[in-house]
């Protein structure tokens, strides 16, 4: 406690300059501090969880790249022609075929789900599939 | 608003990468290195040609840049010569021209692509302090090719994981700005500390 107040005395005992420079460095001290707890629990978080969550702006390609599965189940799962390839984000997509946003989240999420282990790896593209769009 | 502007990248391509990356050198907060990694992402995959997001990013920023350099140069400057008559502090204007010249190059071209939240207000001052714009221009265009080659790189490499690799970036530059301001007040706090004596 006396040490504390001695401290105290000591800062009020500094010149205006002195105090705000101080102050500054403490302050620049506590934001780095902050952003480096930040980036650790960020860098946890990630190795933790291994997918990125969907977002609006992904396209199905996207998609399929970043959950390593073959983007004709994403097509089949919203019954598309996987051919050419659609370079709508998933907000567009969801515009043009009617379906609430999270709604076709969540189909593709179930489609990711039941392409990857433990599940069997999914076969080659559906034929008809791509005939459908010719 | 991140969302939003990937959004319209997926939709309008090069044509937004131009404008974003053209009012983020502004100074307008837009998340232009994200959108860099996400074009890394989107040539790996084969949807964008890497040629055509070399010329509309590049010459988006450096645009920016010259429109941010121009408002120093032109605005700025004047502004301050006439704080600068009225208040007597000529001389600290010539003494920061003096600086300017000496470590500009070497400041523009990292601000450019190590410590990118400071290529904004270096744009304006290197205008205010009215340090030579060819000059300007070539540490500007040496220094915006590595910043878009180096996202885009980063990009093409983490490409399944861009919304990842961004965030981690983000904070990165700001562990980084912070520590580099720690590390300068800290020695000033010395520095002060050693020459004067307390009160």
């Amino acid at each position: 406690m006396n040490k504390l107040r001695a401290l105290i005395l000591k800062f009020k005992s500094f010149r205006r300059i002195q105090k705000v420079v101080l102050l500054a460095f403490l302050l620049a001290l506590a934001f780095t501090s902050v952003r480096i707890v930040h980036t650790a629990t960020d860098m946890v978080y990630w190795h933790k969880h291994q997918d990125e969550p969907l977002n609006n702006w992904m396209t199905l390609h996207y998609v399929a790249h970043s959950y390593h599965i073959p983007p004709h189940v994403l097509y089949e799962t919203l019954e598309m022609p996987d051919w050419p390839p659609d370079r709508r984000s998933l907000k567009e997509l969801s515009q043009a075929l009617d379906i609430p946003l999270e709604t076709l989240k969540s189909k593709l999420q179930q489609a990711i789900v039941y392409a990857r282990p433990p599940y069997p790896r999914p076969g080659p593209p559906q034929r008809h599939n791509r005939e459908r769009s010719r | 608003m991140t969302s939003q502007i990937l959004e319209w990248f997926v939709s309008y391509g090069v044509t937004a990468l131009f404008f974003t990356l053209l009012l983020a050198a502004i100074g307008i907060p837009l998340p232009s290195s994200l959108l860099l990694i996400a074009a890394g992402s989107f040539i790996e995959q084969g949807e964008l040609v890497l040629w055509q997001v070399l010329l509309f990013g590049c010459t988006g920023v450096i645009l920016g840049d010259q429109v941010g350099y121009g408002l120093g140069r032109w605005g700025g400057r004047r502004l301050l010569q006439r704080f600068a008559a009225h208040l007597g502090g000529e001389d600290k204007l010539k003494q920061s021209e003096a600086f300017s010249l000496r470590w500009g190059g070497s400041g523009i071209f990292f601000s450019r692509w190590l410590v990118t939240p400071l290529g904004p207000w270096l744009n304006v001052s290197s205008g205010v302090t009215a340090y030579p714009w060819l000059h300007f221009l070539l540490w500007d265009i040496l220094g915006e090719i590595v910043w878009v080659f180096l996202y885009l790189a980063l990009g093409y490499h983490f490409s399944d994981r861009v919304q990842y690799f961004a965030s981690l970036l983000d904070n990165l530059m700001g562990v980084s700005i912070g520590a580099a301001v720690t590390v300068i007040l800290g020695w000033v706090v010395l520095h002060y500390f050693k020459s004067t004596d307390p009160a």
